[in-house]
Order: structure tokens, then sequence, then C-alpha cells
């Protein structure tokens, strides 16, 4: 049970994916990485049928993206998007309610297990306390948080994430990134794009790296972050070392000389 | 555990008993006073006698047969636009949209002065039904407007307000093309009157306007999905133009009947939601009920000051609610101006 991508192909006018095939173990924290624009984002809204994909087949845990309903989709595989609308005047416990939609008839009456869902998933995020909290009146880390319970409380094996950091301090994004840790730990498949190479590397146990609508390479983050990469992927040269705590690649750029004295004298101005 | 839980919801729902118990309690007063004024003032005992068949044959008339249909079609029209309101400012996600911004009440107000134009005998009871027609004639320009690359919700208003002048010129054109002493019933009408509405225009809309409330109930959590954004609504399992095409639909009857028995009265669905988002929050299926008992109140209010101002002499509601409505939009858009900026 995992997710595979046969000669998929998908886009919008000006853009399209070139074929792509891949596979996304079950159980992995695997993340999307790549210079804006590569297609990362497509892709990952691609295997959340939010875009319909132009030709290929899709699987997700067993069940074929283009025949399976709506609904059973949604039980399998929750999707957050980079810019969640945040509706005003809704509370914590509101939101995260709402990701039991998947579970509930039209009229979305919530049983006592969906009650539970709910509770369930803002105590993982460490949000009981805010439950009648507005979304309005939180912090970006705490609404980032929100959004993550309730992907939660909708019980699906698999979540994916468009850039869950974007936009955060350093500290909700590190705060983030150990919430999706925690996930994982706990057995969940999560799939996120980010978009910093090093967070990526020290989270993630697979990274899909892409270019320009196409899958440059998949594999554990040793094995495929390279300075060769770098420069083939993101056109930079900066060289690599090994992460102190975790071993995993980290990377610094290799300025040029002419280029890093130009701030420095106007600073001393 | 659960003594957290339960201090957390009781608060908000005792909050919620009381605004919705004080909300029946003020419709219910003003209806009572609705029924009390006019060219022959009664008192509330008359008025109270009347309703239980108590009074004398000339109270009991003017109340049971003058009063109390005005009465009823101002409740259930105050009702329909509000919850028209909610919907529109739902699926469109801006909280000053209104049936009107999507063009819905010109194309119902068009229909009927096309009928007037080309059948300028036919019986009012008949309006409804060509104003629904009308409406949703609108709406659907207003779809196939906006679809062209997805229906995106600021291309909906966009095409919305255009759609609805084309329909006000055709209004316009019409007023001025029948400038006659009997043409004057059309021109009460379609600035928002409840004047000389009978029981007959009640049998022509009730049916159908409570099914259509019911169906608007029974969807608001749809809407609320919808109103977390379109991929969001899509990963949690809506289909989402489907639904969004549904409620689209019961938003447009709901205004455009009501528009075609009572007229257009302007503001109403933009001011209930709004008023009742601020009492109760955003989430549809508290914020719905809350927004029609609103309506209804803001309805009847309209009705009766316009005819306690200067009896006999009656003010037009939609005046009314006019007069109101266009310093509350002011407001609202200096108090949103935050957000219409992002």
């Amino acid at each position: 049970m995992s997710i595979q991508l046969h000669n998929v192909t998908a886009g919008y006018d000006g853009f399209k994916l070139s074929p792509i095939s891949l596979e996304l173990e079950r159980g992995s924290l695997c993340a999307l990485i790549g210079p804006n624009g590569c297609g990362k984002s497509t892709l990952l809204k691609t295997i959340a049928r939010v875009l319909q994909p132009l030709s290929g087949e899709i699987t997700v845990g067993g069940l074929n993206s283009k025949t399976c309903g709506s609904k059973a989709l949604a039980r399998t595989l929750s999707f957050q998007p980079q810019h969640p609308v945040v509706p005003p005047a809704i509370t914590v416990e509101q939101l995260v309610g709402y990701g039991r939609a998947p579970h509930q008839s039209l009229f979305g009456i919530a049983s006592k297990a969906d009650k539970e869902a709910v509770q369930a998933a803002m105590a993982q995020v460490g949000l009981s306390a805010f439950a009648d909290r507005r979304l309005s009146a939180l912090s970006g880390g705490q609404r980032q948080r929100a959004f993550i319970a309730m992907s939660l409380a909708q019980e699906a094996p698999y979540i994916l994430l468009d850039e869950p950091t974007a936009f955060l301090d350093v500290k909700y994004q590190f705060e983030t990134l150990d919430l999706l840790q925690h996930l994982h730990d706990l057995g969940r498949t999560c799939i996120v794009v980010l978009h910093d190479i090093a967070q990526a590397a020290r989270y993630a146990d697979d990274l899909v790296i892409m270019r320009e609508g196409q899958v440059y390479a998949q594999g554990a983050p040793k094995d495929v972050v390279s300075e060769e990469m770098l420069h083939n992927v993101y056109g930079v040269n900066a060289q690599i070392y090994a992460d102190p705590e975790s071993g995993t690649p980290a990377l610094s750029p290799r300025v040029k000389r002419a280029e890093a004295q130009k701030p420095l004298s106007l600073a001393a101005e | 555990m659960s003594s957290v839980v339960s201090r957390g919801t009781r608060a908000p729902s005792l909050r919620l008993a009381i605004i919705f118990t004080t909300l029946v309690i003020a419709v219910a007063m003003s209806s009572l006073w609705g029924l009390s004024v006019g060219a022959f003032p009664l008192s509330f005992q008359v008025v109270i006698n009347s309703l239980l068949d108590l009074d004398g044959p000339q109270q009991t008339y003017m109340v049971m047969v003058s009063r109390l249909p005005r009465l009823v079609l101002a409740l259930l029209c105050g009702a329909a636009l509000a919850i028209s309101g909610v919907i529109i400012q739902g699926i469109v996600r801006n909280p000053l949209a209104s049936p009107k911004i999507i063009g819905i009440n010109s194309g119902a107000a068009f229909a009927v002065c096309l009928l007037l134009a080309l059948l300028p005998q036919v019986a009012l009871v008949h309006m409804p039904l060509i104003a629904a027609l009308g409406g949703a004639l609108a709406a659907f320009l207003v779809l196939v407007g906006a679809q062209f690359r997805g229906v995106s919700p600021l291309r909906l208003a966009l095409v919305g307000v255009a759609v609805g002048m084309l329909f006000d010129s055709g209004v316009d054109f019409y007023l001025v093309a029948n400038h006659s002493p009997e043409q004057a019933a059309p021109m009460v009408w379609l600035t928002g009157s409840l004047w000389a509405r009978s029981w007959e225009h009640v049998d022509a809309v009730w049916a159908l306007l409570c099914v259509l409330i019911i169906v608007g109930y029974g969807l608001t959590h749809q809407l609320d999905l919808i109103g977390l954004g379109d991929d969001m609504a899509t990963s949690l399992g809506q289909r989402v133009a489907l639904t969004r095409l549904l409620l689209l639909g019961i938003a447009t009857l709901l205004a455009s009947i009501s528009v075609g028995v009572v007229g257009v009265l302007g503001f109403v669905g933009l001011m209930a939601p709004h008023m009742a988002a601020q009492l109760v929050g955003g989430r549809a299926r508290v914020q719905l009920p809350c927004a029609a008992l609103l309506g209804m109140l803001l309805v009847i209010l309209a009705d009766a000051v316009g005819r306690a101002i200067a009896p006999p002499i009656e003010v037009s509601a939609g005046v009314l609610t006019a007069l109101f409505g266009a310093p509350f939009f002011v407001l609202l858009m200096l108090k949103n101006r935050g957000d219409l900026q992002q």
C-alpha cells in the first residue's frame, strides 16, 4: 500500500508536468523540493486530485484515484493547500470539526466518534486549551497547527501539505516540522512540499527533487543531495557538509569574494 | 478532561440561547406592533383579540385580511432575503456580497417589468414565478460569464455586477417608456413595498419559500466547507462545483421570489447576514437561522415604520431598508478596509 503514479501528466495553460512515474512508500516522511515553478505544488495537487491529471494512473493506498468517490478518497488522503482560506469568526474546534466531513453525511452532524477524533486531534497538536479561540486570534504558527489538526481529525493515512512552513518565523517552521515528525512517528504518511533543502534533508526520510516539471531524483537525503544536484537543479554553487547533530546533508553557498565585499563596505559607511 | 470540555462549550451555547430567544421575542413584539400601526391604529389588545376572533368584525377584518398577510409576507421574504445573503456571501467568500451583487434582484425585477410591458393586465400573483425565472436567468448568465476559467469568487462578483446593470437598464427603460398614472403600482412594487398584499400572494409563495428555506438550512454544513476554499473543500470530499451550483440555485430562487412578491428590499440580504455574523459567528449552521430572524425583524420594522411615519401615507419598506442600509454598508466597508486590501 503506497502512493503510485504511472506516467502522470498534469498542469494548466503554460505549465505541464512531464510524464511522471513515482512511488511514495506508506509510512514515510517525504519532502518534495525544487526551485520555484518546477511543478512540486502541481504534482502534490494532482496526487490530491484537487487538480485533475491530464493522463496517467494514480493509486492512493490501493484506491484508483480516477474512479473512486470523493469521500472515499478524502478518508484516505488529506491535503492542505499553501494558502488555506481562514474563515473569519470560527473557532479552532469548529475548524478541526470540518476535518470530519468525509466521515459524515451531507448535513455534517457530529457523532460521538467525530467529537472524540476532534478532541484527540487538538490534543495531538497541543491546541486543546485553544478550542474555543477564534482562528483570527491565533498566531501564524498556532493557526498552522489548527489546520494540521483538521487533517488529523480527517483520520486519513496520507497527509499532503503544500509548503506548510512558508511565511512562518523560523521558530514556527521548526515547530511545524517537529509536529510532522511526530505524526510520522505515529505512523502517518506525510508528503510535504518544502523550500529549505537542509530542513527537508533533516526531517524527511525520502526526498523527491524536481526540476522543470520532471522528477530529477528520488531517494534518501544523503544519497540525492549533492553539490552536483544543487548545480544542476538550482543552478547554485554551494558546498555540502554533514549536519553536526544528525549527519544529514546541509549546505552553505560558496560566495565569490567580490560580491561578498559589496554589502560589507556599504555597511561600513 | 470532561469538565474542561463542558466548560468550553456551555458558555457559548448559553450565549446562543439568549441571543436566539431575544430575537424571537423581538420578532414577535415587532409583529404585534406591525399589526397595530397604520391608517387606523389599533391597540395591542384589539390586535390580539382579533387574532383570536374575539373582536368586532371591522377590526378583525383589518387585522386578518389587511394586515396579517403582509406581516406573513414580511416574515417570509425577510427570512428568504437574509438566507439568500448568507449563502451568496458564503459562495463568493466576501462579506460585502449580496443577492444584488450577483445580479439576481435586477434579473427578477427586469422579468416582472417585461411581463407587465407585454401583458399589462397580468395579476400581481403571477409575479413571483416570473421573477424567479428572471433571477434564474441572471444567475445563469453570471455563471456562464464567470465559468470560462473555472468559477472564481471574484469573477462571479464582477460578472454579477455587469449582468445586474444590464437588467437594471432594462427596468429603467420600462419605467421611462411607461410613464402613466396607471403604471404607479409597478413603480411602488419596484421600490420594495408590502402595500396591498393579500392572502392570495401568501398562497402563491409560502410553500415554495418554506421548502427552499429548509433545504438551504440543510446545506449549511456544505456552505461552511466551501468557506474553507475550493481546494480544501475538495480534499474534504466535497464535489465543490456541484454544491456551489445547488447553493447558488437556492439563493437565486429565495431572493428572486421575494423580489417578485415584495419588490426590491435593498440591503436586507447584506445587513442581516452581517449582523448575524457579529452576534453568533461565521458558522453558517448558526449564522443562517440568526440572519433569518434578523431579516424578518428588519422587514417587519421597515414596513411598520413606513406606515407609522405619516398615516395614511405609506413610505415603502424598500425606501427605509435602503435608508438604513446605505450607511451600514459604508460602515462595513470602513471596518473591513484591512481585509479588502489584502
